[in-house]
This record gives C-alpha cells, structure tokens and sequence, in this order.
C-alpha cells in the first residue's frame, strides 16, 4: 500500500499567518486581518492539497551519507546523517498545495503587500499540511515501539538542495504532481518535502511546532522566517 | 454478563492499558503485524490479558486493532480476517471469563475516505462490516473503535457496526492541538456521532493526561453521552539529553479522579502504557460513583456541522441566514455550471455567500435530467473540502440523498421531507441512520393548507414520526411555505401565524425559504426584508435566503436585535461599525498640511492621500511636498521596522501610500515631471523564480522615487546588462531565494565589470549574506527590503545624483 496519498483538508488562522508576515504581537489593523482572512479563503478554494509518504529502509548508515534500498535517494553530508545515527529506517514525505494555488499567486496583483499576504498564507498553508503528515507518521512510528526524529529536508544544514529529484522520484511525489526545476526547485512552488527517521531510541524533536522553529536554509527570506528576530544565525 | 452499557451508566469503570508497548517487551520484532504474531505467540496475548486484569482492568479490550481486511492486505493477510479476530475474541474471554467486559476493537483502515482518500463509502463499510460482525459472533461485549483520526473514516465504521451487529458502539478519536487530523473538535465529533447512534463518546492515544482533559472537557460541553478517555502513557522522550518518562504510573493515577469529576465513566490507558499505569489508577479510583453532568433548563437547539465548524439554530440562538444561491432551478449559471460539473464556479458561489454573512449553504442538485446521486454526492466532496459551513442538502430523491449523506463528514441538514406518508417513510430513516436532521415542509398530498391551523397539523404529523423513527426533537426543523405576495398576499400572513403556533406549542426549529414570497414581483429585496423581519419577530429561526443582498443583512441585525436575539447588541454594534468606514473627505481645512501627508503615510491609509495631495499642491511646491510630506514618514517607518517596532504590511502599508501619492503628483503636473532620483534595474537572477522579495525591493524604491525597471524573474546575466545600458541606470540589483540560484549572482557582476560598468550591483536574498556579496565582488548588500533602499541611495550619491 506504500506510497500512498492524501487530500487533507486545510483550515487556517489569521494568527497562524503572522509569524510569515513577521508579525510578532496581536496589534494589526482589523483591515490587514480582514485582508489576511480574505486571502486564507481563497487559498484554502484554491489549494488541492495533497501529501505523499513511503517508508524505506537504510541499507547503509556511514559518516557521511546515508545509503537507502532501492532508492537514487542519498541522505548526504555529515551533520545531516547525525540527525539519523540511531536509525534503522526513514519516512519520506511530500505535500503539495497544487498548481491552482501557484496561478492564485501568479493572478495576485493588487498591490505588493496583497501579494506578500496571499504568499505568506499559502507558505502557511504548506507548513499546515507537512504538520499534519508528520503528527500522523510520528503516531504511526510510535506505535510500532519506535521514535520520531525531527524533519529534516534537502537545502538544510549541509544535505545539498541537488537530491531533491531523487527525492521526490523515491517517495513516487508524481502521484501528487511533484516535479522538480533544473535549479532543484519544487513545482508546484508551495511544496515541500522532508524525512522523519525512525529512531531506535527516543531523540529531541528540536521543534514543538515546526513552523516556528526551523533551519532557514529552506524557501524563507530573513524577514519572512517564522523564527524572526530570534533565530541565532539570521545574518 | 450484565448489560455494559447499563453497568457504565452507573459505575465509573476502568479500561486496560497498551497492547503494542507489552507484546513489545514480550518479544513482537518492531514493525511486525502485532495479530499475525499473536497466531504464533497465543500465550503471550493472554500473559498481557491477564496482567491487566489483575491490575484492576474492567474492560479488556481485543488484540484485533488492525484486524480489517485493509490493514491486513498488507501483510498478505486478508484472508485470515475471520480466524484472527475469532482467535483474539477467544483468547481475551478465556482470561476474563465474567469477571470483566471484552470490548472488540476497531482500528482506523490506514486509508482515507474520498475525498481525503481513495476509500469509498461502501468498501469502508463492508470491511468494518465485516469486522464487527466477526467481533459479535465470537461474543464482545461491545465495539470500541479506536484512534480513529479522521470524522470520515470513523463515521463509516460507526455505521457499519449499527448496522450489522445489535451491539453498544463506543468511538474514541485521536487529537492533536485541540482537533483530529482533518480539523475536527471534540465538539463536532460528538454532535455528529451521538446523532449517528454512538453509545460511548471519547479520546484515545493522541498525547498525555493534561490535553486530553481539555479533549473531555469539551466532550462534556457539548454532549450527555458516558465518556472514555485513554490517554497516551510511559513513552519516554528525549529532553536537554535525557530520556524522561512524563507521564509515570503516578502522573496518570493523579489525572484519574479529574477525569471522573469531568464525567468520564470508562478510563484506561493507550500507548506506553503498562500494568503498573493500569494498577496506580485503580488504586486511585476510590470513588467510583459517576458525575452527571447537569441537565440544561433550555430546549436544545439544532446543532448541524461540517467537519469543522457547529452551527446553532434555535429560539435562543442568533437568527441564520441560509444560502439560497447554488439552486439551479433559480439559477441558469448554476444549472450550467451543474452541468458541465464546472466545481470550482460552484465553489466560488458557496463562497462568496459565506464571505457576505451566510452560516449555512443550501446545495441543490434539482438539474432536470441529471444523475443527482452522482452531483450530490461529487458537490459534497468538493464544498466540504474548500468551505467549512455546514451544508444543507436540497434534494428529495432518497436515492441521491442517501449517496450525499454517506459523503457528507459532518451533519447535514436534508432539505427536506414533507407530511406525505411516502416521503415521511423514505426520508426520516436516511436521517437517523446518518445522523442527519431534516426540514418538514408543511405541505401534503392535497398541497399547502391555507390555514396556519391546517399547516400546525402537518408540523405535528411530521413530528409525531421523526420522533418515532428515533431523531432527537432538535434535529427536526420545520419550514412553515410561504407563497408568493403577488398571487396570495394575504397568506403571508398565515405564515407568520404558523411560525407562531409551531414555536409555541411544538418549540420546534423553524426555517423559511424566503424568497418565494417576492416571486414575480419587482424590487423583490424590499419585500424579503420586510418579510424576514416579521418572521424573525414571529420567531423564525432561519431563513434561505440571498446573504449577498445588503438590505436582507441589514434587516437580519436589525430585526435580531430588536427580536431580543443578540444579547448585548454584540452583533449588531459589531456590524455598524464596520459599516462606517471613515469617509476620504473628512479631512478639514487646517489639517491640510504637510504633517497631516506624514501621518496618513505612515498610516498607510491610501484613500485620503488623494484628496490631501491634491489641495496640497496649491499651497506648496512639488519639492517640499515630495521631501517634506512623502519622504520623512517612509523613512521613519523604515527605521521602526528595522528596530522590529513595525511590521513588513505596515512598511508595505506606508509605500502603497506614498506611492499613491508620486502617481497622483506625476499625473495632475506632467509639465513639471516629478524629478526622478536614478534608474534601478531589478530581477530575480537565472533560475530563481521567487519574487516576493525582489517586488517588496522594487515597490519601495518607487515610494522612495526611483524609477525602477523590473526584469522579472529568471534574468540572465546579458538581460540585466542590456537593460542597465539601455535604461543608463546607476543601480542593478539581483535577488535569489536559494542556494542553489545565488551562485548565478557571479557571472552577473563578472559581466559588468568586464565590460567596465559603471552601474553599480547591489545582491540581496534569503540566503545571501554580506560576506558572500563580498566574496563574490558586489558593491552593496541589502539584508532587507529597507536595507537595500539605504543601500542603494548611498550608491546612486556615489555616482554623483
């Protein structure tokens, strides 16, 4: 049955799309709320929201690189392998909003600030969905007597951005409509994908909530990244 | 055995704890198939039945938790569904004997019903079906369906074992932040599976004590049903380096008696847990007399949901709009749209009636010559996946209905049944085996009775026999018809008086499809207002109705107001001053400065800008106006939000305006051609096709008065310098979101120089740091959009502007 997809549903709050807008306090006008919560609507009408997983065994764990079975797939560079030391598989995963919401984007023109809103609440609406995924993977690797590990995805640390087509061939994203630049980037632009290892021992989820804790190296700029002010390498 | 669910009525009892975590210990490989195991390891099964039993478990639940066909299939299993549960029922009754209740239980398939998933209603059914009916044969004393993470999926199995076994069904959820995986609450999930048959209510797996308490908290908010609860246990996590185990066997016998006084009768424990969990909390559990929850002296109102949102309906509730517009008998863009299954076009309709106040949507399939199975049932999948309102299904073939209401993950109103024999037979039973509540229409065989008597004894029909089909009073609502004024004004009247009667003496729900009373007559809008406010003030509940109509808006707050339905004027208040949006003329003569241009910039409030400017310009000339009123407030903005004391949509706010501002100066004295302060060219370089940050850039060197030329996205190192020689800009700058499209920054800045430039190249981006603009010879880095502006009007002084 493996790998199988899903539509989840999305549901979204205005205040999940602060951190995107770099909005730390609750003081905004009520017409940028309104603004915030039209676009959520239409984001939401857009968005075909689809997510795709595959578990796979390691068939080779070295110091750096992480060699998986019968996948193209290399979990590359040493600081990323450590994430997976005490691993014995891995769960791939890939969520997608769908190309309707890249048109929505491509459509919104108003005014720059109606563009960085509908962007930001469709980010959110990607982060939304990856969450969802991993609380049900995590729950099913619970139950199997194993542990979580944190997400980890390629352009992270010093996992190069260059596996993403392997990637997304070895969780078989097409399914979803996954496909990849030659600049490695996702299309449809609000994707993303990500491994959960599944670890023999219990290993810190350095996040409670991903969305406000995560490696920058991903698709946010400084001013968009949910960590803000706080985050300890912003430049 | 004594009657399980009479015993937890009157006894709080206690469940068991983990299967999985124990066979674990005993020995399962992780990974393995913990049913197939148990074929080969039968003693170990009983080893832990018997452990908990003798901890103090009242209920042992069956090792049958992926025992479906679906779940075994991918163990090559499917087959042996029958013999694996027969031998799990057997192996748990021979430990207990009478001694404790055996709860069947029913895991989630691992596949998702449509539109989630690729699951149909019926093969959900069918593999539940047949699982619960294995349970029942082999003698549980109930079924359990357990960590279900989806309303859909669970609504199914609920179904399926009311259906094929005569026994109590409890449903437990799984919920993480306060909903289910699909955004479901405890309180939609109890609406809806308490209408639907469930016997026992509650939450199992999801976290620790401490959330599922607030889980059943809400439980118990919205539902009188006994409750079980079986939070997760002893799972050790890793913090600051250390393995800590939370939720010890003396964490959760403390959370025991909390969750008796919230009214949970049946308490056990889920994953992690042991004997030793199962064991404190019997110590705990002194008193195991259960709370009642208070009785409410208020009828109950209607309660419909989506999969994740309730309305109310009621007498003490807020009257609702209803929208009318996906009807297309009404509507010849919706039969079109119906026809070629155009789903977005409905979708955007449902919409745009939610955005204009509506709570509820009526969908009506009525396409002559259409399969209205296929278009309920594909509607349903599509509505509730992009809008979270309720829906109401406006369609009277049982066939189709009973199609939308297996999709429907929620509870639906059908719309509707009337005092016909025939329809009352085949429409009540479809709502109470899916949990549905319907619409009586107080009409027969013989038509509409003129009198409000004639149309009470229809009402009081259809009561009578919902009643006796089994729906609770609440779920029957009733639509008193209303004619249209232009051939009978004087029913109108007796429609109100109908109103009147039912809620007097039925204190059923009442509901109106408004709009007919306007038919063939002009301005229908001024006669569906009037009647919506004597209807509401007769006590009508609900209306179908145009939401997008302002006069039907304004009249609904008003005449709830008035009617004594919105208590504190909340609504209303609420509403009036959205209404008053500040007018651009407000401005007065003295604040006709160039202060008061400052303040609305930094307000970001663009529509005054235009009438300020334009009264500005007779009083001063365009330099001052420019450096004295749109350049101070965008530069202290800029300084706010890099002292992160205002926010990018405030900055964004603030350009808009000043932008606003040079296009109105640029277009009322092209003669004197507001002076330019340079030419920036701008892209995403090659490869790169984020542009959010490169835009943001862009928009503010305009408010600042550059003139800017965007190349776009994915520019090439020969499209930037083409364009900078062309257009004799000073500045080019290039953006790049990604690691991977920084490095094409390089052969941009090489090509300047090498053809000896003198624009200068300002680099910016996510992943751009200062060092590497350094690095790769660029003249300016920007770390935000502000940044770069400063950047950049440091550069253009450099080259002499």
């Amino acid at each position: 049955m493996n790998p199988q997809a899903l539509h989840l549903p999305l549901s979204l709050t205005v205040e999940e799309i602060y951190p995107y807008l770099g909005i730390t306090d609750d003081t905004i006008t009520p017409s940028l709320h309104k603004l915030i919560g039209h676009y959520i609507r239409l984001i939401i009408q857009s968005a075909q929201p689809a997510g795709v997983w595959k578990n796979i065994e390691i068939s080779e764990l070295r110091r750096d690189r992480i060699i998986l079975e019968n996948s193209e797939l290399v979990i590359e560079g040493s600081n990323t392998v450590s994430h997976f030391q005490t691993c014995s598989s891995v769960t791939l995963l890939a969520a997608t909003l769908g190309l309707q919401t890249d048109d929505l984007l491509l459509k919104t023109k108003n005014s720059q600030l109606e563009i960085l809103v509908c962007d930001s609440a469709a980010s959110a609406a990607a982060e939304n969905i990856t969450e969802q995924l991993d609380i049900m993977i995590s729950r099913e690797i619970l139950r199997q007597g194993l542990y979580p590990t944190s997400r980890f995805s390629p352009g992270y640390g010093d996992w190069p951005l260059s596996w993403q087509k392997e990637f997304i061939q070895s969780v078989d994203a097409g399914q979803i409509g996954l496909t990849v630049s030659p600049h490695f980037l996702l299309q449809p632009i609000k994707s993303v994908t990500a491994v959960i290892g599944l670890s023999r021992i219990p290993v810190t989820r350095n996040y409670t909530t991903p969305q406000r804790q995560k490696p920058c190296k991903g698709s946010f700029s400084c001013s968009a990244c949910p960590l803000g002010a706080h985050c300890p390498d912003k430049y | 055995m004594t009657d399980f669910i009479h015993t937890l009525n009157n006894n709080v009892l206690l469940g068991d704890g983990a299967m999985g975590t124990m066979l674990l210990k005993l020995g399962l490989p992780p990974g393995e198939n913990p049913e197939l195991w148990m074929m080969t390891h039968p003693d170990k099964i009983q080893t832990v039945h018997r452990a908990y039993l003798e901890a103090g478990s009242q209920i042992i639940e069956t090792n049958t938790f992926g025992a479906n066909r679906f779940k075994l299939l991918d163990y090559q299993a499917a087959s042996r569904v029958r013999e694996i549960n027969r031998t799990a029922v057997k192996l748990a009754r021979e430990i207990v004997g009478k001694k404790a209740f055996v709860a069947g239980i029913i895991g989630p398939t691992g596949r998702f019903p449509i539109p989630i998933g690729d699951c149909s209603w019926s093969q959900l059914e069918e593999v539940f079906g047949e699982q619960a009916q294995i349970l029942e044969e082999s003698g549980v004393d109930f079924i359990f369906l357990e960590t279900f993470s989806d309303l859909g999926e669970i609504r199914a199995a609920l179904y399926a074992a009311k259906k094929y076994t005569q026994l109590p069904v409890a449903c437990s959820l799984t919920y993480s932040k306060g909903h289910t995986l699909t955004g479901t609450s405890p309180e939609v999930a109890s609406i809806v599976l308490e209408a639907m048959g469930a016997d026992v209510l509650g939450a199992n797996c999801s976290t620790g004590c401490r959330e599922l308490l607030d889980i059943m908290k809400a439980y118990r908010r919205s539902t009188r049903l006994p409750l079980l609860v079986e939070p997760n246990a002893g799972i050790p996590e890793l913090v600051d380096g250390k393995t800590v185990y939370r939720e010890t066997p003396e964490v959760l016998a403390a959370y025991v008696e909390a969750f008796r006084q919230t009214g949970v009768n049946l308490i056990g424990a889920c994953c992690g847990s042991t004997p030793e969990h199962i064991r404190a909390m019997s110590a705990t559990l002194v008193n195991r007399e259960p709370v009642i929850p208070p009785g409410s002296s208020l009828a109950a109102p209607t309660k419909l949901t989506s999969r994740s949102k309730i309305v109310r309906l009621g007498a003490h509730e807020y009257p609702v709009l209803i929208g009318e517009r996906i009807n297309p008998t009404a509507r010849k863009t919706i039969a079109q749209a119906l026809r070629e299954q155009n789903w977005s076009f409905i979708v955007g309709e449902g919409s745009a009636q939610l955005e204009a106040g509506a709570e509820l949507l009526d969908f009506n399939t009525g396409l002559p010559g259409a399969d209205e199975s296929h278009l309920l049932a594909e509607g349903v999948h599509k509505l509730q996946m992009a809008l979270d309102a309720p829906l109401v299904l406006d369609c009277t073939k049982p066939s189709a209905l009973e199609k939308g209401l297996q999709e429907y993950h929620g509870k639906a109103l059908i719309n509707s049944v009337n005092g016909e024999d025939q329809s009352l037979r085949s429409i009540l039973p479809l709502a109470k085996e899916y949990g549905a509540a319907v619409l009586g229409l107080t009409l027969n065989e013989n038509g509409i009775p003129e009198t409000a008597e004639g149309r009470f004894a229809i009402a009081e029909k259809i009561m009578t026999q919902a009643l006796s089909y089994g729906l609770a009073k609440e779920d029957i609502l009733i639509d008193c018809l209303v004619l249209t004024a232009a051939t009978s004004p004087s029913m109108a009247m007796e429609t109100l008086k109908t109103i009147s009667l039912i809620k007097q003496r039925l204190g059923l729900t009442t509901i109106l499809g408004l709009s007919n009373v306007s038919h063939g007559l002009p301005q229908r809008s001024w006669l569906n207002s009037a009647f919506l406010a004597l209807a509401i003030a007769a006590g009508l509940d609900a209306a179908i109705a145009n939401p997008t109509d302002k006069r039907i808006q304004e009249t609904l707050l008003a005449a709830a107001l008035l009617s004594g339905r919105d208590p504190g004027a909340r609504c209303y208040v609420g509403a009036a001053a959205n209404a008053a949006a500040p007018p651009p003329t407000l401005i007065n003569a003295e604040e006709i400065s160039l202060s008061a241009l400052q303040n609305q910039i930094f307000q970001g409030r663009t529509e005054a800008i235009v009438p300020l400017v334009s009264q500005l310009v007779a009083k001063h000339d365009l330099l001052s106006i420019v450096n004295q009123g749109i350049i101070p407030p965008l530069e202290k903005i800029g300084e706010l939000f890099a002292q992160g004391k205002v926010f990018l949509p405030q900055l964004m706010l603030a350009g808009d305006a000043a932008k606003c501002a040079f296009t109105f100066l640029k277009e009322a004295l092209p003669e004197n051609d507001v002076q330019q302060k340079g030419t920036v060219v701008i892209g995403t370089v090659k490869g790169d096709i984020h542009d959010i940050g490169k835009n943001i850039v862009a928009a503010l060197l305009e408010n600042h008065g550059y003139r800017v030329i965007d190349l776009g996205k994915s520019v090439s190192a020969k499209e930037f310098f083409n364009a900078a020689q062309q257009e004799n800009a000073q500045v080019v700058c290039l953006s790049a979101l990604m690691t991977t499209t920084m490095v094409e920054m390089k052969p941009v800045i090489d090509l300047f120089k090498k053809e000896n430039s003198l624009a200068k190249v300002l680099v910016g981006g996510a992943v751009v740091t200062a060092d590497y603009a350094l690095e790769i010879g660029a003249d300016g880095y920007g770390k935000d959009a502000v940044e770069a502006v400063k950047c950049i009007q440091t550069l253009t002084k450099e080259s002499g502007l």
